[in-house]
């Protein structure tokens, strides 16, 4: 079981380009069709400075690493076992197609429920973008099963 | 007069229904995302995990319920939006997104605020995700 004692680690920055490729493909993924996601005009024509990306873009940010998941490897949590229980998202300004996104993460809280069965770690994350405007905030949790 | 004023605590948002989820969805997402956790894209992963075959992305699902709020209020009055994934979302699953007004604030400014309680439920009713938003528009002066 996670030890208690990575409470507060914290992660080295991530940084992360905005681009088009990356904010159409997402957008169509996650079946949007509003065009402020998709084509500048329309953004601007929405009083957007540009094409901004949908609400949960942010978790791509996370997974932009060779190996995003191998920070699980230090705190001994089987990929099969981990699945995530909670996401919440304060957001503060846009996104902005061509912004650079620095995301820091830290390890929040461990604790657990059902007698120790499943144990939750949470993550607490920050993005400022390339002006250092903080743009948004998240929290993650995600929960370890000890039994299949 | 903008939608957002209209509403009032009780009422509820129109709701999202979406197409049932495929394996190629979910491969999709997984290439947009970068999240390639083989739990969403490899059967035999899956399997051995335990589960009859692979679940979709909770972050798909909560996509998803993303949209029931982009569709109805401009994407710059989103404050923040959290989800709880309760069960998981399987293969075949047919989703329906609902969102209802718990909370309407209007400051004197004008400014409404409204907090919304959101869930996305498949076709046999099993609660997919619980969710919360809030939505602050500026009023006009």
């Amino acid at each position: 079981m996670i030890s208690q004692d990575f409470i507060g680690k914290k992660y080295s920055p991530i940084s992360f380009k905005v681009t088009k490729n990356k904010l159409v493909s997402f957008a169509s993924a996650t079946g949007q069709n509003s065009p402020i996601y998709f084509d500048i005009k329309a953004a601007k024509d929405h009083g957007y400075k540009t094409m901004i990306a949908p609400p949960t873009f942010l978790t791509v940010i996370s997974m932009e690493q060779d190996q995003p998941y191998k920070y699980l490897e230090e705190l001994n949590i089987p990929l099969d076992r981990l699945f995530h229980a909670a996401q919440e998202y304060n957001y503060y300004m846009p996104i902005y197609l061509g912004d650079t996104i620095t995301m820091t993460k830290k390890i929040e809280d461990i604790y657990d429920k059902k007698n120790g069965t499943l144990r939750f770690i949470s993550f607490l994350s920050n993005y400022i973008n390339h002006d250092d405007i903080e743009v948004a905030q998240s929290l993650s949790t995600l929960v370890v099963r000890s039994n299949a | 007069m903008l939608k957002q004023h209209s509403f009032k605590a009780g009422d509820e948002i129109p709701s999202l229904r979406l197409e049932k989820i495929t394996r190629s969805m979910l491969s999709t997402y997984a290439n947009a995302s970068g999240d390639l956790n083989p739990i969403h894209i490899d059967p035999v992963f899956a399997r051995k995990a335990g589960l009859k075959d692979v679940i979709a992305h909770g972050m798909l699902v909560m996509a998803y319920l993303a949209r029931a709020l982009t569709n109805v209020f401009p994407h710059s009055s989103l404050v923040s939006f959290s989800s709880q994934f309760i069960s998981m979302t399987l293969i075949g699953d047919r989703l329906t997104c609902f969102g209802t007004i718990v909370k309407k604030n209007i400051d004197d400014k004008n400014s409404v605020t409204l907090e919304i309680s959101m869930k996305v439920l498949n076709q046999d009713k099993e609660k997919r995700i619980l969710g919360t938003a809030i939505i602050n528009i500026k009023g006009e002066s």
